[in-house]
């Protein structure tokens, strides 16, 4: 039942995803970077432009308000490139201008952050440290064979306020701290406060960002929609075909039976996983093909699980009972044998689902994943597969890997339940 | 008599199997007149069901027609082909299964299964084949019909489920209907019950019926003719009256002696045909009873007998000419 729950509500998440989503999975934010889950930061782009009389350019839900405020904490960024030799600090580079500096304190009190640009140990360098020439480096920072490093250090200034009057989004007057200004420039990772016709809008990130500041929550709801349609449909591909195939077998029995069985081991033996990956690697990679070439690979199981089935019904009397009364073989393969294998059909198919989701995610780590109609969206596993890589973060792994785990197991209640419903001798008997 | 119904030739039919070909049925003859009640008695073994299934054209897999002539209604059936042939079953002739509980499929509700015949073969719509299906679930007793038709098999008795098969077999008014064992699986007052439908059924719709069963009570209550099968073929075939009063064949006096009776002496043991059946493979010498045939001499092992006429006019297959059989003098 909880299941059922868990399936329902996924599935309906999955629909509504468009609606659901609360950001563009492929709006990035990158003065954010990654974010742990309840993360709430001001509304606006990257980068905000205004200017008296000109279209602004700004998120349009910003742009639809009358007046807009804004708080701001400017940062002075610098950036520096630390070259090392025999474990020392050779040299210090200010990159602007190319200014040689002896030592470099991240200890002082306007240094806000220190991001790393190039080289080092990612987490290692951070404010509070300091560098000089002639040195050694501090612990942690380099690794082992890296010489040279690139950060980019953030001073910040006391805050400023903005105030920008709009009428149909093109600024009419723009204060800088209450003085008449013609134009500005803000920096999103900058804004501290966004009030709009006195209201403050903020983004809130229920389950994080990932490291380029994409909201995670719609990530992993856009990509169950590709995981979820790539596991059903393929599933339902194998499901007709190795239905149809095992049922004919079974029934016709015989010679016909030995041949297609014989077929069958003959394609277990061949690896499935390489095939599939040269049938995306020779074409055109789509939906389509991704669907087929999983499918083909899980009907093999299916045609066996049926025609296991079918051999057993074919002797029992109510078949020989609808022969007697004039059944065609079509009639009775399709009206008498396979609702009666629908038991185990359906629980093998919803252990399928999983199985091909997973399959999905093996194909996504070797990059051969799929877009999801001409938007390229990452399916659950490309999602797993690049949280498994960022061990500083870990929610970027557990979310996705949590829900994905929640989806497979309510798949499996699922299946249970649906065994229980559509065997008529449950229930009220 | 004019045309029969039926006519069935040294009909023979039997098994692959990995042991060699089972001759389950072997040279069987008779006519069936329209309207005729007909049964077939014989031990577990002797080619009854066999013989059902031949004469439907039902033969798993395994099994084929290999010889003989079967003539229904004037069509030859042996080699029609199987389009024509499923354009018969159901319609013209239809067989009541032995078992109910398997015989009805558990994923149909036992009114669309009805349904299904019918419309097959009558090309009725829906609601027509369903009008046709809850009047024969009435006809043949099953109470609330309409209610019992929206039900699944394991949701009615035994009884009750073999009241259905019957339906489904009678659903196109066949003008023969097969009942192979049609009440071993029912307990005693229930097979009572559906044999009386049988045959009010077969009298009411002047239906020639193939009853096939080991029990004699019930080819006597039911049938007005009979045959007794024994390996594959009739050793005896007579009208049930005759049948019962002068046996002739002396497999056809074993049954009747091994039939326990309310008002025998308790200490005396129970009378039984000593062997076994014969298996049905490989090549046949001599008379297949005579291993167990309490008169068996040299001849019978020797001479296969054909079904012939006796001194006293009765077909039987026995080289004896056997004295008048008193029942009294058993054991």
């Amino acid at each position: 039942m909880l299941g059922l729950i868990v399936v329902a509500l996924v599935g309906l998440a999955t629909l509504l995803t468009p609606w659901l989503a609360p950001h563009d999975p492929e709006r990035a934010h990158h003065w954010i970077g990654p974010r742990p889950p309840g993360f709430v930061h001001p509304d606006c782009a990257a980068q905000n432009r205004f200017r008296v009389g000109a279209p602004a350019e700004a998120p349009a839900r910003l742009l639809a308000a009358r007046r807009l405020e804004f708080t701001v904490e400017e940062r002075e960024r610098s950036d520096y490139r630390v070259a090392l030799r025999r474990g020392l600090v050779r040299s210090i580079t200010r990159k602007e201008g190319s200014v040689e500096v002896p030592r470099l304190d991240l200890a002082a009190p306007e240094v806000s952050a220190v991001e790393l640009l190039d080289g080092g140990v990612e987490g290692g360098p951070r404010a509070g440290a300091v560098l000089s020439v002639g040195e050694p480096p501090p612990a942690g920072w380099f690794a082992p064979g890296v010489g040279v490093m690139e950060l980019r250090v953030a001073a910040t200034r006391p805050p400023v306020g903005y105030a920008i009057d709009l009428a149909d989004g093109i600024p009419t007057v723009l204060m800088r701290d209450g003085v008449a200004v013609e134009a500005v420039a803000l920096r999103g990772e900058d804004v501290r406060r966004v009030v709009a016709d006195g209201r403050e809008l903020t983004l809130h990130h229920l389950l994080g960002t990932d490291h380029a500041g994409r909201d995670l929550l719609s990530r992993v709801l856009w990509g169950g929609q590709v995981s979820l349609l790539v596991g059903l449909v393929a599933t339902i591909v194998s499901l007709v075909i190795g239905v149809l195939v095992g049922a004919i077998s079974g029934y016709a029995g015989g010679r016909t039976d030995r041949a297609v069985m014989g077929a069958v081991d003959v394609l277990y033996a061949v690896p499935f996983m390489f095939l599939v990956i040269l049938l995306l690697t020779l074409f055109e990679r789509s939906l389509l093909l991704l669907f087929i070439a999983l499918g083909a690979v899980q009907w093999l199981t299916m045609a066996r699980i049926v025609r296991g089935q079918v051999l057993s019904l074919a002797n029992r009397e109510f078949i020989a009972a609808a022969r007697m009364s004039g059944a065609s073989h079509a009639r009775i393969i399709l009206r008498h044998l396979i609702p009666n294998c629908l038991g185990p059909v359906i629980v093998y198919a919803t252990l399928t689902v999983p199985a091909v989701i997973l399959q999905e995610s093996f194909l996504s780590f070797l990059g051969l994943g799929v877009g999801f109609a001409g938007r390229q969206i990452d399916s659950w596993g490309a999602l797993v597969n690049e949280g498994a890589k960022a061990t500083q973060h870990p929610w970027l792994l557990l979310v996705p890997a949590l829900w994905m785990s929640a989806t497979l197991l309510a798949l499996n209640a699922l299946g249970d339940g649906l065994r229980d419903a559509f065997d008529p001798r449950g229930g009220e008997a | 008599m004019s045309d029969p119904l039926l006519s069935v030739r040294d009909l023979e039919a039997g098994f692959r199997t990995h042991a060699g070909w089972v001759r389950a049925v072997d040279g069987v003859s008779f006519d069936l007149a329209a309207g005729e009640a007909f049964g077939v008695v014989g031990e577990s073994g002797s080619g009854k069901s066999a013989l059902s299934l031949a004469l439907m054209g039902l033969m798993p897999g395994n099994g084929s027609i290999v010889g003989g002539a079967l003539r229904f209604a004037g069509q030859e059936l042996v080699g029609l082909p199987e389009r024509q042939r499923r354009a018969l079953r159901g319609r013209r002739m239809a067989l009541v299964f032995q078992d109910p509980m398997t015989s009805l499929n558990p994923y149909l509700r036992v009114g669309d299964q009805v349904d299904e015949a019918i419309r097959l073969h009558l090309g009725l719509d829906r609601r027509a084949a369903r009008r046709r299906t809850v009047g024969l679930f009435a006809a043949v007793g099953i109470p609330e019909p309409e209610v019992r038709a929206a039900r699944y098999p394991h949701q009615l008795s035994g009884g009750q489920r073999q009241r259905v098969m019957i339906a489904m077999a009678l659903s196109c008014d066949p003008e023969l209907l097969i009942a192979d064992e049609p009440t071993t699986a029912l307990d005693v007052t229930v097979q009572a019950q559906v044999l009386a439908l049988l045959r009010e059924q077969q009298r009411a719709r002047r239906m020639a019926l193939i009853l096939i069963t080991h029990n004699l009570g019930v080819v006597a209550a039911t049938c007005d003719r009979a045959a007794v099968m024994y390996a594959g073929r009739f050793v005896e075939i007579a009208g049930v009256r005759e049948l019962f009063a002068e046996p002739r064949h002396p497999y056809t006096r074993g049954l009747f002696a091994a039939l326990p009776r309310i008002d025998d002496d308790r200490s005396r043991p129970l009378v039984a045909i000593p062997g076994q059946p014969p298996r049905l493979l490989g090549a046949r010498v001599g008379c297949p009873f005579a291993p167990r045939c309490a008169h068996a001499d040299e001849g019978c092992r020797a001479v296969d007998p054909a079904l012939a006429a006796d001194a006293t006019g009765r077909l039987h297959r026995c080289l004896k000419d056997l004295p008048p059989w008193k029942e009294a003098a058993r054991g």
